[in-house]
């Protein structure tokens, strides 16, 4: 294992970057693993040269982030590989030597990567909410249309719908804003006086005055414009021929926070963002073997650590979302947290007090995230009730709520989402479960009484993204 | 409809492909969704039980936006659109209905 790094990273977002510069600078030979061809995770996720106009439509953090990301970028210590999807970890008890072993794919075929200690900061997507026409063209996540913006500087559609109960909607529809594109509606599924009544709580409007000033800037600046925004409501189906052409709003009762079907409106558009959170991209972290606990408002299954990011398998640490969901500066400062206990661990001299620092801003920033997590927590009843009989459930394979409950209607024995994949195909088309596997639980859930821990998720398999046959035909290169 | 939000002056359309049998311009480095959003395309591709289907997560997570792509001189390949830069010469097909063929 000659060739082994000390430390691989994978994933280059604000958790993977804080932790590849913390390496560097102690000299510990790093390689950097991310899926994107630039630096930057899906926050600061880079448009290409010729597509880099008006970046300052996104604001000043996106900016610094990705003046950032680049900077880290150019540090000649770093080794990196982009444009690297890793389909699989293997860990050094499986390969039966020092090192772990990353296997990755790129357009042009397979290449490994061994390093003695992994730092897996793979971040999260948008959490799929199945609801009536969720599966048309036009519908999508909150999230995908910021990357869409900041990737590529498209949208998806003139009169956008933004609906959901996480505040990054209002951080989206103000970008949207920036570059001359008014969204027909941004819809909160919360009542307007829950975020004050979490804001009154002591501390915290102070500890958090900037991220709270930002979101408060945002809604103003929508007000401004013209723009509705609704609280206490829900999209309740998408409707179109081919494509979403209209969405039909629910005015959410007070009391129960559910739909109330005679009060219903239609609202015409031709896009819609679903934001109601995150789930974290923990498959590589199951697939290692580590521990992973259900987090319900913290992006489903994250993973177990200790203080200083180690995660149950020796020499695996996380960073950020995969964590739990906490955004940016959470991720960053986890990231750091990683690296320095990986060299610690790696026998490199990590003074204590910088370990300390670097754990208490750990800390402050899991706090802001729980309070985040609390704000946008849509509820699970809320979200049970969007679905109906006919929904698709899994989008791979067609797969509606009333056919996974007529499975488990005539198999009760059937408690584990493993079972209910081996079964009903639920979790085995491209997406490998990601986009079903929070409904299978609470279906199951549901049916069986079982709970969540005992239910279980799919098996993270190899290749963990899907990989062209042809590649495995030729053998692997460096 | 899906469009661009800033000018693009067409000196920066220099790659050159074919998409679903037309001659297309694109942006060195953008993907093929970015391309494809660019001019209008709304369906990616259709499910085997009919359906029409487009990007949903834009961030390689979904595989909803997945294409068929041939590279100059190799097999083709499914490819997920929002992951693929645009490369002078290839083919790229959106996934017909299946009874289309």
């Amino acid at each position: 294992m000659e060739n082994s790094v000390d430390i691989a990273i994978i994933g280059a977002g604000p958790g993977g970057l804080a932790a590849s510069e913390t390496c560097a600078r102690f000299g510990a030979s790093v390689t950097v693993i991310d899926e994107q061809s630039a630096p930057g995770g899906q926050i600061y996720r880079q448009a290409p040269e010729n597509l880099r106009q008006r970046a300052e439509g996104f604001g000043i953090a996106y900016v610094d982030g990705v003046a950032k990301a680049n900077a880290v970028a150019s540090i000649s210590a770093i080794e990196w590989r982009l444009g690297h999807a890793v389909w699989n970890v293997l860990t050094p008890q499986r390969t039966q030597s020092e090192a772990f072993l990353i296997s990755t794919v790129t357009d042009d075929g397979l290449s490994e990567i061994e390093a003695k200690r992994v730092i897996v900061a793979t971040g999260c997507y948008d959490m799929p909410v199945p609801f009536p026409g969720w599966t048309l063209p036009g519908v999508m996540g909150a999230g995908a249309i910021q990357a869409l913006m900041k990737g590529q500087r498209v949208v998806p559609g003139k009169k956008i719908v933004l609906a959901g109960s996480h505040p990054l909607l209002l951080i989206i529809a103000e970008q949207m804003l920036a570059f001359g594109e008014r969204p027909a509606a941004v819809v909160f599924s919360q009542p307007m006086w829950r975020a004050g009544r979490l804001l009154s709580r002591p501390g915290v409007a102070v500890s958090f005055a900037e991220p709270l000033a930002q979101a408060a800037r945002a809604y103003a600046k929508l007000l401004r414009a013209g723009v509705p925004v609704i609280f206490s409501g829900a999209v309740l189906r998408a409707d179109g021929n081919d494509r979403v052409e209209s969405v039909t709003l629910a005015h959410l009762n007070p009391a129960t926070g559910l739909p109330q079907p005679d009060n219903t409106r239609e609202i015409s558009c031709d896009a819609v963002g679903i934001g109601f959170g995150f789930t974290a991209s923990s498959e590589l972290v199951r697939l290692a073997g580590a521990a992973t606990r259900w987090s319900r408002t913290g992006g489903g299954w994250i993973a177990v650590h200790d203080g200083e990011m180690r995660s149950t398998v020796a020499n695996l640490y996380v960073a950020g979302e995969v964590a739990g969901i906490g955004g940016a500066k959470t991720a960053a400062a986890e990231g750091a947290l990683a690296a320095l206990s990986a060299l610690r661990d790696a026998g490199y001299g990590v003074d204590a007090a910088e370990l300390r620092r670097a754990r208490s801003n750990c800390r402050r920033n899991r706090a802001f995230a729980a309070l985040l997590q609390e704000l946008a927590d849509p509820g699970d009843e809320l979200l049970r009730a969007l679905r109906d009989e006919g929904t698709v459930i899994c989008r791979c394979e067609e797969i509606t709520k009333g056919q996974v409950e007529e499975l488990l209607g005539q198999n009760p024995f059937l408690g584990t989402s493993n079972a209910l994949k081996l079964l009903g195909r639920t979790g085995m088309g491209a997406c490998q479960g990601r986009y079903c596997s929070r409904s299978v639980l609470e279906l199951i859930s549901s049916a069986t009484g079982r709970g969540v821990e005992d239910i279980g998720q799919f098996t993270a398999r190899p290749p963990v993204k899907p990989v062209p046959i042809h590649h495995f035909g030729g053998g692997v290169r460096d | 409809m899906m469009r661009r939000i800033i000018p693009v002056e067409n000196g920066s359309l220099t790659i050159s492909l074919e998409l679903d049998g037309v001659r297309v311009q694109a942006i060195p480095g953008e993907s093929l969704a970015g391309m494809m959003f660019a001019r209008g395309v709304g369906i990616f591709r259709w499910t085997s039980g009919g359906k029409p289907r487009a990007p949903y997560c834009a961030m390689g997570t979904c595989f909803e936006c997945r294409v068929e792509v041939r590279r100059v001189g190799q097999e083709p390949v499914v490819a997920r659109a929002c992951m693929t830069p645009v490369e002078d010469g290839m083919v790229v097909n959106t996934v017909a209905p299946r009874e289309k063929l």
